[in-house]
């Protein structure tokens, strides 16, 4: 993959960004966590298509943490289908004491480890470490993977880079501001001295853009 | 879809929607198959973009929402035939609860002696009977004369699951029962206690009208 996006970010008005600090990327993780208790509320109430925007959400993540167990990419898919359908069950008792990616993500291992036992393979010793698991990029398919899948993903990656890079220099900054460093709208507005709405619709129009150029890819 | 929506879409998933407008467009996603399809997308994006683990897209969102519809199917004729699996008890209890209806009918307030004042009744002990023989509903109906036939095979055992005879204080109190300060009250003056010990003080009427 030849584009970095890291360091495409943002060269245009204002003051350039500071390098993403913890403390933001901790309050991305907050406001992700109040989308999926927002969510989790929903399914809790019997709103199930609440549940299919978590799958939808973090299916890849899944697979991908699967994947470190269960290095074939149908039954990785097979055993997170396995886990989603577990998490789903256990909602109702869910309470919130710890995100839920987190608790969806102690299901997944715990389903994955259960499929290599079923399966007389044995479990690895020690347990992939949930920051590991949500940021190594190694999770990717590898060895099992089909040359078919394997060269749709590399064609997915290299088009959303080829997309973002494509887009305008306000909307990429824009996007990549929040996506790649974590900042808010309001703290974006600052930095680009602009509106929040205009930011809100510039991070958009790039998601909007990128989605265009892969649509055919994931539905094809 | 328009393009408005799928800008509070984009807003929704950086967490940067007021709680209406996220109550709105969750509830418009329940129905718009093709937000769905752009939440989905978006999410790969960023997977991609912040070098999350990710994979070739995926329809695991399907599968998962089909396998639970599929549950479902399974389940629901499994709990359809454990409720016709009850339907005969909930016939029998029906039938048991008739009888004592008919039972209630029938017992006469003139089968007590208005000639004594208060009768100390003390309930009969609580003789098990074999199942299917028709016998008394209680000794002390039997004892104050009532003609009272129960049905056959379907003594008050079958409500209550052990043998509990029904005395003719306990219908009477049942007819005409209130409750006064913990003790059944039949009329006249004086309330009707219930003892632990099961003994009743019965009013020597009915209707309690020429009690002291």
């Amino acid at each position: 993959m030849g584009l970095n996006l890291r360091w495409s970010a943002p060269t245009t008005r204002g003051t350039p960004p500071a390098p993403r600090p913890a403390a933001t990327v901790t309050g991305v993780v907050v406001e992700e966590a109040a989308i999926d208790a927002a969510l989790v509320e929903r399914v809790q109430a019997g709103d199930r298509l609440a549940f299919d925007l978590l799958v939808r959400k973090y299916q890849h993540r899944i697979v991908a943490l699967i994947q470190r167990f269960v290095p074939d990419w149908h039954e990785a898919q097979d055993v997170a289908q396995e886990a989603f359908i577990k998490a789903f069950r256990a909602l109702p008792n869910f309470r919130g004491d710890s995100a839920f990616y987190t608790w969806l993500y102690k299901i997944s291992v715990n389903t994955a480890k259960n499929f290599l036992v079923s399966q007389s393979r044995r479990p690895p010793m020690d347990d992939v470490l949930m920051d590991d698991a949500a940021n190594h990029a190694d999770g990717r398919m590898h060895e099992s993977a089909t040359p078919e899948n394997e060269f749709l993903r590399e064609e997915v990656e290299r088009t959303v880079l080829s997309a973002v890079a494509d887009l305008p220099e306000e909307i990429r900054t824009a996007l990549t501001l929040r996506e790649i460093d974590g900042l808010s709208y309001e703290e974006i507005a600052q930095i680009m001295n602009c509106p929040i709405g205009t930011v809100r619709s510039r991070i958009f129009r790039g998601r909007d853009a990128v989605d265009r150029r892969i649509r055919p890819l994931v539905e094809g | 879809m328009s393009e408005d929506i799928r800008e509070q879409l984009s807003a929704l998933m950086d967490g940067e929607l007021g709680r209406d407008e996220r109550a709105f467009l969750l509830r418009r996603l329940e129905h718009d198959a093709e937000l769905r399809s752009l939440w989905s997308s978006m999410h790969l994006m960023r997977d991609v973009i912040t070098h999350r683990p990710g994979g070739a897209p995926l329809n695991l969102a399907d599968r998962v929402m089909q396998s639970l519809a599929e549950e479902d199917r399974q389940i629901a004729p499994l709990s359809k035939s454990t409720s016709r699996s009850w339907r005969p008890w909930l016939g029998a209890a029906l039938a048991a609860s008739v009888a004592m209806v008919a039972v209630f009918a029938v017992a006469p307030d003139a089968s007590f002696d208005s000639s004594a004042g208060y009768t100390e009744v003390t309930p009969a002990p609580r003789a098990a009977l074999p199942l299917g023989v028709p016998g008394p509903i209680a000794p002390s109906l039997s004892n104050l004369g009532v003609g009272v036939q129960p049905v056959a095979g379907e003594r008050s055992t079958i409500i209550s699951g052990v043998p509990t005879p029904i005395t003719a204080e306990q219908m009477l109190l049942m007819r005409h029962g209130q409750m006064v300060d913990g003790a059944w009250w039949v009329g006249g003056t004086q309330p009707v206690y219930a003892r632990p010990d099961q003994r009743l003080l019965l009013p020597v009427s009915a209707t309690g009208s020429d009690r002291p």
